[in-house]
């Protein structure tokens, strides 16, 4: 893996300089920090509507929110950040190929490999960086509007959130090896992210695609049952390394 | 001398196209080889094939002694490269850029940072540019860098695709001076199709037409070998009844009008089968057609005669011995 740390080291200070690090970092906080809020504030902006005159719409009785609430709103704003990932990653050696960058470096005395596992591994920390960041600051807001929080359920929650947006990333980078520029690797990573969400809604497959697990992590907060979780979390992982392994395969064979 | 490049019939297609096509070659260095050939010949997917980017269809390379295939990263590690549109990272700055380039060769940063300056100097970019985003460079700057760039690593075997193309003249006057001094130390494989540059930098030249190789040989001695002496002759008079009188003589094999340098004279360009026999008959047939003489000059032929004599596919190139050198 011949220049896997220089290739790291530069990863870094792209996405540093090139702002995506602050694009994620603010994203996840607004995340972390903004679904209690929502939760908060959802039943008073729902009663202020209800005095207006409605035009004879019907009245819409929201209970007092809680804890629940509060991590269920938190999912459900987590489940738009794959996108962010897909999008932020797409590009990442589309673009280097593209613009005929790659070449430059990799007639270095480096690997194709470690190049690859660069551009995963980056994104990848700063991921769970931002994990962590949204869930700490929801679990602080949390704890302060509507009461303590079941720490472990929730710390396993994001474990598998995480997990999920590691399958978007691999998915995204594979989507940047095999397309021959940034608009096409856009429509591989979009179109998987679609294909995926529609395997996920289909039964008898749902729970064993990372979209089904990113629902079955609704459950886990909502305290049902979650017997598939551990399928769901495996077929992911699975998905994601073979994902990184056929985008590596092909990347090694490619003429730039 | 030690053999820096070899192929060995290297052949690339491209579907039905053949891009290059049996191509053998042996680069000796150090020293500096031209690699010549009009815009689409096959210069750069050769280069790209030498450097690992392409995969040839058939044929054999070796670089500095090693086969690239089963000894990448050896290979690599003795090797400088520039692409014909060398591209940065837009938010790097010249500067950072070499770091990272010393890095992936695992130089020590102390040692980058003082080799990053000396190259950023040595190919003419001024300091305040060093650390400003490359975004912002011109295509000379970003050529003068990428030379930069593939002499990081100190290498044996140097290999430029079109070092000069973005280049100002000046600014080809430098690059050119800087390829020239490389060469006296380690070998330069360049690529061109501008003939100038070629002549004035490289002792040996290899031509490429349509992915064939046309000719290899020392530049000088191509240069006596497959271009007819030319001699250009200026007389004061009308050269209409001379011209007509030498286009039957033996020893000439074409001639044109060549432009007046002054009122009063006329001037032919003739090339000659045999120089000396030329210049015995050449002034006897002026004074015979009642012609003041005014200059009689030989003219010597410029690779770009070369290039175009091997290139035009009505003329064959004449063997050493049709022509007698």
């Amino acid at each position: 893996m011949t220049g896997f740390l220089p290739f790291c080291r530069k990863e870094l200070l792209e996405q540093i300089r090139t702002h995506r690090l602050l694009v994620l970092a603010v994203a996840f906080l607004l995340v972390g920090l903004g679904s209690p809020l929502i939760a908060k504030a959802t039943p008073d902006l729902v009663s202020r509507f209800a005095q207006d005159d409605l035009g004879g719409m019907e009245l819409v009785i929201v209970r007092d929110p809680g804890v629940r609430e509060a991590l269920l709103q938190y999912h459900k704003n987590f489940a738009m950040l794959p996108l962010l990932v897909i999008l932020l990653n797409v590009g990442a050696i589309a673009l280097e190929k593209s613009r005929r960058i790659a070449p430059m470096a990799l007639v270095k005395p480096v690997s194709r490999r470690a190049y690859l596992l660069a551009k995963a591994a980056v994104p990848a920390l700063l991921t769970l960086g931002g994990t962590l960041l949204s869930a700490s600051g929801c679990l602080l807001y949390t704890t302060v509007l509507f009461g303590e929080v079941d720490a472990a359920g929730f710390a396993l929650a994001n474990a598998l959130l995480f997990l999920v947006l590691l399958f978007y990333l691999a998915l995204s980078l594979f989507g940047s090896v095999i397309a021959p520029g940034v608009a096409s690797a856009a429509g591989v990573g979009i179109g998987g992210f679609a294909l995926v969400s529609i395997a996920g809604a289909l039964p008898g497959l749902d729970d064993y695609t990372p979209a089904g697990l990113l629902s079955g992590v609704a459950d886990l907060i909502l305290g049902r049952a979650t017997a598939h979780l551990g399928a769901g979390a495996l077929v992911t992982g699975l998905a994601t390394v073979a994902l990184l392994i056929a985008a590596q395969q092909v990347l090694s064979r490619q003429e730039l | 001398m030690s053999l820096a490049l070899e192929t060995c019939a290297l052949t690339r297609c491209f579907g039905e196209v053949q891009a290059v096509e049996q191509l053998d070659l042996a680069v000796h260095g150090p020293g500096v080889f031209g690699f010549l050939g009009a815009n689409g010949a096959g210069k750069t997917t050769t280069i790209r094939m030498l450097v690992g980017l392409l995969r040839p269809t058939s044929g054999e390379l070796r670089l500095l002694d090693q086969s690239p295939e089963t000894n990448a990263l050896l290979v690599r590690r003795r090797l400088g490269y520039l692409p014909q549109d060398p591209a940065f990272h837009p938010w790097m700055s010249g500067e950072e850029y070499l770091l990272h380039i010393g890095d992936l060769f695992g130089l020590a940063r102390k040692e980058a940072r003082r080799r990053a300056h000396e190259l950023l100097e040595r190919c003419g970019l001024e300091k305040p540019a060093w650390r400003r985003r490359v975004a912002g460079w011109s295509g000379g700057m970003k050529q003068r860098l990428g030379i930069a760039q593939a002499l990081m690593n100190r290498p044996e075997l140097i290999i430029l695709d079109e070092p000069v193309s973005a280049l100002d003249p000046l600014g080809r006057i430098d690059v050119l001076e800087l390829v020239e001094s490389l060469g006296r130390e380690v070998t330069v494989f360049m690529s061109s199709h501008i003939l100038a540059d070629i002549e004035r930098v490289c002792e040996e030249v290899a031509i490429l037409d349509h992915g064939k190789l046309l000719v290899h040989e020392k530049t000088a001695s191509l240069k006596r070998r497959a271009v007819r002496p030319t001699i250009e002759l200026v007389v004061r008079g009308d050269t209409v009844a001379l011209a007509k009188a030498l286009a039957t003589a033996p020893w000439v094999e074409r001639l044109e009008p060549l432009e007046a340098p002054a009122e009063g004279t006329s001037g032919l360009r003739l090339k000659v089968r045999e120089l000396a026999e030329a210049q015995l008959a050449l002034p006897k047939a002026v004074v015979e057609h009642g012609l003041g003489l005014v200059s009689m000059s030989p003219a010597t032929p410029s690779l770009e005669d070369v290039f175009i004599s091997l290139i035009d596919r009505n003329s064959a190139v004449p063997t050493t011995e049709e022509v007698g050198a």
